[in-house]
């Protein structure tokens, strides 16, 4: 397969005297199958998950069992307003949670934004 | 304890003073005399009268078209055992539309005879044109509503009978009400279903726990009981249906009876033994499922949690039944901007469904990929929800890139993109951008490129979960990526240009 896949960028490489640049998935395969005249190769760099993504659904609620009261709190959200919940705390500043949280105590809210960054 | 004043101030809201003018509502989507009978009894034995959407009158022509639509059904399984279910389905459907003129199997129609096969199509065609007469289920809520409010009256239950995903209803004739009918409904008519006391919805699916929180939060967060099934549904044909409309409905109201005389709320464990002490509520075809002021009782354990196969099914099949809001060349749906409706509803199934990892019958391969889709979608649907605040922060961000490519657009001759100022419709942007697209190809190949390049993001939003190690988690390297950061889903997060 991977020769096959040389195989079909050989005419690329041909044209490619302006530079071709050639980026690979390491796990898949050799930078070096592709390289040639004037080609330039290089990996792929691994995707990393984004600290402010939505959360998984059981690291969410384990983050939002560590603050005392706040799970009774958000007990009329459903799943997408707990996620953006978890987001915004993650990313916004207390004083903008406050007002976008009201009924939320400051001092749960505080908790719960330490306990994210410690994550 | 948080709960008790919100259940004290239920009970007093829903007292029985309070319902001396109060009416049962029913959507009756099938017609289904039996159930209306047995709601008739709950509705008589609280002095209170029914109103029925349909209207009641159209039921003796309904059931006679149903009855002689399965006796045709039966006879034929019977006559061609060589036929499969659903060919012997098919061919009663095109009788039913077609009636003489059915050309499907030639034995067929000669064992039947074309006067009994117009006659089906007649009584076919009388029922249809009726229901168009009335309008959409959509519209007889709305007018009912008004109908009920000039009245003075308000619904107290309301029983809501159909065939259901889960969140969007179907009868079998040409009823239909979207899970985003019924939020434009709540919109439109809140009274409809904020006044409800006790609310039993009788489809499939509708108390599985990702849609139990779209009825019971988004829909009918005053009622003191919602009622119905986690899993599949009886039919309404089998008495056990009627049975549990008669038995849940008196229980909800002995419940509500007897915490008005106790004046506090109701000892969780004697809430669970009641129901589970109803015959129709514990059966193991079809395990009832009720939600007594916030505590939710199972017919059988583990109702919701034990097929983890299902809820994968499901997804995959609710994905591909919203395939209008996010088909990227031929949408026709824009999301609703109340909150998402069954965008909304999809999201939550999304990301209440059980690791995919316990769902057996995937195969040990596919459940990463599972995973993946789910996380690709709610990445997308969330993005899609927002859509409105989405767009304008889009266009906010880009403004000068906007108004550049639109000189260009219209030096070609090809006129502007759609304003997008926060209420511009999706399905009309993304038409626009297939159209501009096709049309530069051949006018401007070069400034496709841009055009594309500027616009990308906002065709295809998707999500930014992952960042390619040591890359900026920044806005333009999202938006790069043709990714829609996630907090521009916030209403007005960009100000300036950028």
């Amino acid at each position: 397969m991977r020769k096959f896949l040389v195989l079909l960028l050989l005419p690329l490489l041909s044209i490619a005297e302006e530079g071709l640049q050639v980026e690979v998935n390491p796990k898949v395969y050799a930078p070096k199958d592709f390289q040639g005249k004037g080609v330039k190769t290089g990996k792929i760099p691994p995707r990393v998950r984004r600290a402010d993504r939505i959360p998984d659904k059981s690291n969410r609620e384990a983050a939002f069992a560590c603050v005392p009261g706040l799970t009774e709190d958000l007990a009329k959200m459903d799943e997408l307003d707990r996620d953006i919940f978890y987001v915004r705390a993650k990313t916004k500043e207390l004083k903008e949670l406050k007002t976008l949280y009201p009924s939320i105590g400051e001092k749960k809210l505080a908790l719960l934004q330490q306990k994210l960054k410690e994550k | 304890m948080r709960l008790l004043p919100l259940i004290l101030a239920l009970f007093m809201l829903f007292s029985a003073a309070a319902h001396a003018k109060g009416v049962v509502l029913m959507l009756n989507m099938n017609y289904s005399s039996a159930e209306l009978k047995a709601v008739e009894e709950q509705a008589a034995a609280r002095g209170q009268r029914v109103e029925m959407v349909p209207p009641k009158e159209m039921i003796a022509d309904v059931e006679t078209l149903f009855a002689k639509r399965n006796a045709l059904q039966a006879e034929l399984i019977k006559g061609f055992p060589n036929e499969t279910k659903p060919r012997i389905n098919s061919a009663v459907s095109g009788i039913m539309r077609k009636g003489s003129a059915w050309d499907g199997s030639a034995e067929l129609v000669a064992s039947l005879g074309s006067e009994r096969m117009d006659e089906l199509a007649e009584l076919t065609h009388k029922v249809f044109a009726q229901e168009e007469q009335k309008g959409s289920l959509y519209d007889q809520l709305r007018r009912k509503a008004a109908e009920l409010k000039a009245k003075g009256d308000r619904v107290d239950t309301f029983v809501i009978s159909s065939h259901s995903d889960g969140s969007n209803l179907t009868g079998e004739t040409n009823n239909r009400l979207s899970a985003d009918d019924l939020a434009r409904l709540k919109h439109e008519s809140p009274e409809l279903f904020d006044s409800p006391r006790h609310v039993l919805l009788l489809g499939c699916y509708n108390l599985t726990a990702p849609n139990h929180k779209v009825w019971r939060y988004d829909l009918f967060p005053g009622a003191s009981m919602l009622a119905g099934f986690g899993l599949r549904a009886p039919s309404r044909l089998d008495p056990t249906s009627s049975d549990f409309i008669r038995q849940t409905l008196s229980t909800g109201r002995k419940l509500d009876g007897e915490m008005a005389k106790a004046g506090r709320p109701l000892d969780p464990a004697y809430v669970d033994s009641v129901f589970k002490s109803l015959k129709t509520f514990t059966t193991k075809d079809h395990p009832g499922v009720a939600d007594y002021c916030f505590q939710m009782v199972e017919g059988q354990p583990d109702t919701f949690t034990h097929d983890c196969d299902k809820q994968w099914e499901d997804l995959f099949l609710q994905k591909k039944k919203l395939e209008d809001y996010w088909s990227l060349r031929d949408p026709y749906r824009d999301p609703t901007t109340d909150g998402g409706g069954n965008l909304r509803a999809f999201y939550n199934a999304l990301q209440g469904a059980c690791p995919a990892e316990d769902a057996k019958s995937l195969p040990q391969e596919e459940k990463k990929l599972a995973e993946r889709f789910r996380v690709t979608m709610r990445e997308l649907v969330i993005r899609l929800i927002y859509w409105w605040n989405v767009q304008h922060n889009f266009s906010t961000y880009y403004e000068r890139e906007i108004r550049d490519m639109n000189a260009s657009l219209n030096h070609e001759g090809i006129g502007e993109m759609p304003k997008l100022d926060g209420t511009m419709s999706r399905v009309e942007f993304v038409n626009a951008f297939n159209q501009g697209y096709d049309l530069l190809g051949k006018a401007n190949p070069g400034l496709q490129k841009e055009f594309y390049r500027l616009y990308a993001p906002l065709f295809f939003l998707k999500g930014e979960d992952t960042v390619a190690q040591g890359e900026a988690m920044d806005v333009e390297s999202t938006l790069s990526r043709k990714a829609i950061p996630f907090h521009w889903i916030e209403g007005t997060t960009v100000v300036r240009k950028r």
